[in-house]
């Protein structure tokens, strides 16, 4: 079960890494930092099927590897991605956990908006300017759209029962 | 259609809370900026590095300002602003284009280069 499951969580981070990469590629229209967040559906996939503290280490791992990749560790890049990740995972966390009347639609959509939250405020402590804030407004919006198509395409994922199936099979071993 | 109603009665609730207060702001800045008589100052980490009284500029002209990390290209005409060259690597300042309202910042993060628009009574003082 124990090798099963670190095997999983090894193929979720090499995708949320791949998925990190990607999205860095998409222009961010005129929004500085703005990322998709494409990362979001692997940490709402592990937060479902797993637990909180696997889907803090994919978060964790996931910010380090692609920032030292992309050649931006410790700088602005890398302070709003970590910052906007740990909120959106604590977020979603929270939701999960004490906002029982919330399905992962809604779950994942607070984690989104949190996201850019967190993201925004780091930029204005960074650049020491509270300019960044304009962009709030129009980053949660995009983030609501992404956030439900998200939720939608890992409900897809559990309703397949494919994980579920992954680890039963160890139980019959 | 009513079960499914039922079932994401909260997540719509979530959603349209995040649409209530993403939308109110937008709509508040559309109607308070101001779009005549600019002044840009132009910021490089958090110092002012100029300031251009956009009103008294007739011809669209370009000059080079050092960022943090790279030089930037700024084109300036009637009361709007714009970068037209920069060295980072998203060019997301350079994709905004023509900025002439005063609540729309232009920002270029990896140079920490922020160019903020300010309207009001215009000025014959030009400090570089």
């Amino acid at each position: 079960m124990k090798a099963r499951r670190i095997t999983f969580l090894a193929m979720l981070l090499a995708l949320a890494i791949a998925l990190g990469i990607a999205e860095s590629f998409i222009p961010g229209f005129w929004m500085p930092g703005i990322k998709l967040g494409l990362t979001n559906i692997v940490i709402l996939l592990v937060l479902y099927t797993l637990s909180p503290w696997e889907a803090l280490f994919i978060t964790l791992a996931r910010v380090l590897l692609v920032s030292l990749i992309r050649g931006t560790f410790l700088q602005m890049g890398f302070l709003m991605s970590l910052s906007g990740a740990l909120l959106s995972l604590l977020i979603m966390w929270l939701a999960k956990a004490f906002l029982k009347k919330l399905t992962i639609v809604g779950v994942s959509v607070l984690g989104a908006v949190f996201h850019n939250i967190g993201q925004v405020l780091v930029g204005v402590w960074y650049l020491e300017n509270p300019a960044v804030l304009y962009y709030l407004p129009f980053m949660t919006l995009i983030s609501i759209a992404t956030g439900i198509l998200f939720a939608l395409a890992v409900e897809g994922i559990l309703k397949t029962g494919v994980v579920k199936h992954l680890f039963k099979e160890d139980a019959t071993h | 259609m009513m079960a499914f109603l039922k079932k994401h009665f909260f997540d719509g609730v979530a959603i349209l809370s995040a649409l209530i207060l993403s939308i109110t702001p937008i709509i508040i800045l559309h109607f308070s900026a101001a779009k005549e008589n600019l002044t840009a100052s132009i910021y490089r980490s958090n110092a002012l590095l100029m300031e251009i009284d956009l009103s008294k500029e007739s011809e669209e002209r370009t000059f080079v300002i050092q960022g943090a990390k790279s030089e930037m290209t700024i084109g300036v005409k009637k009361d709007a602003i714009a970068v037209l060259e920069a060295g980072c690597l998203t060019h997301s300042c350079v994709h905004q284009g023509y900025v002439s309202d005063s609540v729309t910042p232009i920002i270029c993060a990896y140079n920490e280069v922020i160019i903020q628009l300010s309207g009001g009574v215009a000025s014959d003082v030009v400090i570089r």
